[in-house]
Formats: C-alpha cells, sequence, structure tokens
C-alpha cells in the first residue's frame, strides 16, 4: 500500500505539470547529451593523442666505430623500464633506407657512409609525455658512446598542451551544462510541489514524516534524470554509429569507451539518477518546508 | 478526585509574524480531557495561538509545552510526532478534492505508515462515529459542508489524539449544521479527548457553556461564558 503510493505520487507529477516535466526531460536529455559528448570527445581524442604519441620515437644516434657491441647495448636497453621495443640500424641499413626514401637523388651523394648508426626507441605508455621523454633523452645522451639523441619534443609538447585545452574545455562545458539541468530539476520539482500545496500541508498537518513527504518527489527526480540519460544515451548511439560513421568514417576506428556502448549509456543512466535524485531532494525538502499550513 | 494533569502548557509567551508580536505574554493551561473556547475579535491572533499549539509557528520567546514536546528543544524532525498526537480542524474543511470521503480518512493511516485491515475496520469505525459511514465512497464536492466537516472531523481523530484544535468550525455553516458538529466535538470531549476551539460563535458557546479564554490585545484572559 505504502509503495503503491509512492509509486503513484511521484509519476503524478507527470500529469500535474506536464509542462515542467516535458521541459526538464528535454534539458535533462540534451544536457546528458552534452556530458556524454564531451566525455566521448575525450575519449576518442586520448585516443587519437595516444595513437600519436605510439609514433613518436628517439632515434639514438652512435658514434663510429661503436664503443661496444650491439649486443651489450641492445640487452641494456631492452631491460631499461621505459622502453617498449629498440630497433638497431646498421649503417648499411640506414643508407638503404635512405636510398628508398629519397630514390636517384640519393645517387648525388658520393657515399653513404656519413650516415651513422642508431638505435631507434619506442617508450612505453607511461614514458610518453614531454618530461618523461626528454629525462630518457638525457640518460641515453650520457651514455657512453652516444653521439646524438633525436625525438620530436615538440610534437609531445603540442599533444600535451591541446590535451589539457580539451580537458579543461571539456570540464567547462560540462560543469555549465549540468548546472542548468540542476536548476531546471530544482525547479520543476518546485513546481510540482506547488501543484501538490493541498496535499503536502494535509500531510503535514496529521504528522507524515519531512523524509515520507518528500520521498515521491525524489523519485519523480530519479526517474527524470534516469529516462533523461537513457535518451541521451540512445541519441549518442545514433550520433556516434549512424550520422558520424556515414560522414566521417575515420571515427569508425575509434572504440567505445569501456568497449560497449552500453557501458556510457549505462553510466548516463545512473549519472542521471544521480543528478535528478540529488536536486529533487534539494528542491523538494526547500519547498516542502515553505508550504504552509493554513 | 482524580489531579487533572496539564496537556498544554503556555508560559509568558511572545509570538507572531516576521518580529511584530501578535502575542505578548500570555499563559495558558489547559487541562486532560477539558474542553475549551478561544474567543476574540479578528486579528487578535486566535488563530496564531492553534499555531503555536501544532507548532506551525514557534514563540520567540516563552515557552510552549504540549505533551511532552516542548518549543525550546523540539527539533524539526520530531514535529510530525507532535501532530500525530493533535487533530486540527478548520472553518475550510481542508479535505483532498481527489480523493473519496473513505481515502481522505484512511489517508492519515497510509502517511504515517500504516496499512491493512485494520485501517479499514479503524475508518469504518471513524465514519460511523460522525455518521458518515453511508457515504464513504462519495467525494467531498459531493458533500454539504456540515458533512465535510465531519469528515475533517473523523480524519482528525483518526490516530486516537489527545486533543482537537479547531479554528472556528462552524464558521462557514448555518447555525443548526453548527449545532451538529457542536454535538460531535462535545461528544468527543467526553469520551475524553481534550477541544480547544476558536470561535466568533457567541451563541453557540452560550448554548455549549464551557471555560472561555478572550484575547485582547495580544493578552489572554479567562471570561465568564455567560456574559458574552
Ligand atoms: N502568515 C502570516 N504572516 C504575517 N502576518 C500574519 C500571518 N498570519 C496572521 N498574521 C497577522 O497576525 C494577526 C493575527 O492573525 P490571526 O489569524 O491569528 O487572527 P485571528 O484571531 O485568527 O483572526 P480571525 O478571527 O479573523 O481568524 C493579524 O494581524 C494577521 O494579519
Ligand atoms: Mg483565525
Amino acid at each position: 500500500m505504502v509503495i503503491g503510493y509512492l509509486l503513484r505520487e511521484s509519476v503524478s507529477g507527470f500529469r500535474r505539470a506536464p509542462l515542467a516535466v516535458w521541459a526538464t526531460l528535454t534539458t535533462m536529455s540534451l544536457a546528458l547529451l552534452l556530458v556524454g559528448l564531451v566525455v566521448l570527445i575525450a575519449y576518442d581524442a586520448r585516443q587519437v593523442v595516444e595513437g600519436l604519441k605510439e609514433k613518436v620515437e628517439l632515434e639514438v644516434f652512435l658514434l663510429d666505430p661503436p664503443a661496444r657491441p650491439i649486443e651489450a647495448w641492445l640487452a641494456e636497453l631492452r631491460s631499461d623500464p621505459a622502453i617498449e621495443s629498440v630497433a638497431y640500424i646498421s649503417k648499411d641499413s640506414a643508407a638503404a633506407i635512405f636510398r628508398r626514401e629519397f630514390g636517384t637523388e640519393a645517387e648525388l651523394f658520393v657515399a653513404y657512409d656519413f650516415l651513422p648508426a642508431s638505435f631507434r626507441i619506442h617508450l612505453r605508455p607511461a614514458w610518453r609525455n614531454p618530461d618523461s621523454a626528454a629525462a630518457v633523452a638525457r640518460r641515453l645522451q650520457a651514455m657512453e658512446g652516444v653521439d646524438e639523441v633525436v625525438y620530436n619534443q615538440a610534437l609531445l609538447l603540442r599533444l600535451e598542451e591541446n590535451v589539457r585545452l580539451v580537458s579543461w574545455m571539456g570540464a567547462g562545458v560540462g560543469f555549465v551544462v549540468l548546472l542548468a539541468a540542476i536548476v531546471l530539476v530544482v525547479n520543476t520539482i518546485r513546481l510540482t510541489v506547488y501543484a501538490k500545496r493541498l496535499l503536502i500541508r494535509t500531510m503535514k498537518l496529521v504528522g507524515a514524516t519531512e523524509w515520507f513527504i518528500r520521498l515521491p518527489f525524489v523519485l519523480e527526480g530519479f526517474l527524470l534524470g534516469m529516462l533523461g540519460g537513457a535518451l541521451a544515451g540512445g541519441m549518442l548511439f545514433v550520433l556516434r554509429e549512424l550520422v558520424l560513421a556515414s560522414y566521417l568514417p575515420a571515427f569508425q576506428v575509434l572504440r567505445w569507451p569501456g568497449e560497449h556502448p552500453l557501458m556510457l549509456w549505462g553510466a548516463l543512466v545512473l549519472f542521471g539518477a544521480l543528478v535528478g535524485m540529488l536536486s529533487a531532494s534539494f528542491s523538494a525538502k526547500r519547498f516542502i518546508r515553505r508550504t504552509p499550513l493554513s | 478526585m482524580k489531579a487533572a494533569t496539564p496537556l498544554v502548557i503556555l508560559d509568558r509567551v511572545r509570538a507572531g509574524y516576521e518580529g511584530r508580536a501578535v502575542l505578548d505574554g500570555v499563559s495558558f493551561r489547559l487541562d486532560q480531557g477539558e474542553f475549551c473556547y478561544l474567543v476574540g475579535p479578528t486579528g487578535s491572533g486566535k488563530s496564531t495561538l492553534l499555531k503555536l499549539l501544532y507548532m506551525e509557528l514557534l514563540p520567540i520567546s516563552g515557552l510552549v509545552q504540549v505533551g511532552a514536546f516542548r518549543s525550546d528543544t523540539i527539533r524539526p524532525r520530531q514535529i510530525p510526532y507532535l501532530r500525530r498526537r493533535l487533530g486540527v480542524i478548520f472553518q475550510d474543511f481542508q479535505l483532498l478534492p481527489d480523493r473519496s470521503v473513505f481515502d481522505n480518512v484512511a489517508f492519515v493511516f497510509y502517511v504515517t505508515g500504516r496499512s491493512g485491515r485494520d485501517v479499514r475496520t479503524r475508518v469504518l469505525h471513524l465514519l460511523t462515529m460522525v455518521g458518515l459511514s453511508h457515504k464513504r465512497y462519495r467525494m467531498p464536492h459531493e458533500l454539504s459542508g456540515g458533512e465535510q466537516q465531519r469528515v475533517a472531523i473523523a480524519r482528525a481523530l483518526a490516530l486516537d489524539p489527545e486533543l482537537l484544535l479547531a479554528d472556528e468550525p462552524t464558521g462557514n455553516l448555518d447555525p443548526h449544521v453548527s449545532e451538529d458538529i457542536m454535538r460531535i466535538l462535545w461528544n468527543i470531549n467526553r469520551q475524553g479527548t481534550a477541544v480547544l476551539m476558536a470561535t466568533h460563535d457567541y451563541a453557540m458557546v452560550r448554548r455549549f457553556p464551557a471555560r472561555t479564554v478572550a484575547l485582547v490585545d495580544g493578552r489572554l484572559v479567562e471570561v465568564n461564558p455567560g456574559v458574552l
């Protein structure tokens, strides 16, 4: 009976203040859609950046002749925790690569002898940032027999900077949008509280506890948030899988966070429910207190 | 003879709205099972005094005590439990228009966390007490004013309160319907519930004489009901 009452009352707002409910549901879905987009863009950007960072390699040019046997170098480098993989480019293969890349123009050079042997090193993911890469480069530079260490530091710096910018912008947009959604939920609940003031007054008068009076509104906020999240997740899926994929096929290679669209969908539903519930609870508490008894 | 126990105590109460005192220096005591009228010109603060008792309003200074609940120590979350010990009825009945007579009364049980077959029996008993069990499926707007007030009384008595507060319960009713309502209140009082009734209706006070207090210029004085 009590459960039945709660459920009936929590959906009755949909009937009593339909306009407010629709406005909230719309805003809630749009807000959560934007939040979802921010998350997705951040995630995509990260994937792209990780892909680019993966390509950054350290070239370690060796003095000629080598200070120690190549095998010893390789063994030492491979045991370095910062290093994922090492390839040795001998003088000969450096020349071959040069010739392949420059073709006949390469013939202009009399001898390929000027190309030194080198190691090409890929760092492990955790070291693929400007500071760590610089530290590793310094360390390698200090090794005996190393002529020069070269890598694209500018690219790493630029990537880092862009990631930071995108993250801040995403967080900013997400925050503002969420705030708007919260304001709207608070307002909707205020309207449904107003629409039910006679009921609330009577409940207060006969001694219903504050929580009991508030619960249907909290449940209403919870349902609105959940619905908003579900709608937002659906729109996001359509946007990405159908619209974006057909206009920008490059995005097809990107993965969904958690490897499955349902993960983000579920997260949005949960997050929406939480936001809806908390703002409704806040609003209901405030406005139920202000409902006079006579 | 059993010594009377105080149910309500007001001790030098000052109360009002936004710092403006409507009541000032009001002291009052109501015993268990007592019947008392509260009279005074319009705007003198009768409703304000009743609000103090169901603690919709807390005093600026002084003490209000109802049963074990004291205005100086009560927490907001305890107020519902105070209200379960009280019944309140108003001039405008304040029934819920969207549910039947039966559900208006049963509502009290639901919202205070009771349900089941006992509730049904109890609601029927209450409606019988006010003579309306045959109209239990009617909606409030299908009832006369007097009948609506009787539903409100049944609702107020649902949780077996020790005290019934009535704010001009006959204010909207014509004389002979008012008399029916008075008779019901009188009977309730005879069964042991204390009643405090704010009223303008001096004819009714003379017809059913009982202790009478009057609010004059923010103060409370005992008056002789015969001289009203
Ligand atoms: N919620 C409120 N806010 C501000 N002032 C109020 C409020 N309620 C009542 N008042 C003022 O307090 C004074 C006492 O009002 P109250 O309703 O207690 O009088 P009353 O004796 O019940 O009058 P009536 O016989 O007309 O019902 C009046 O001057 C009224 O204007
Ligand atoms: Mg009044």
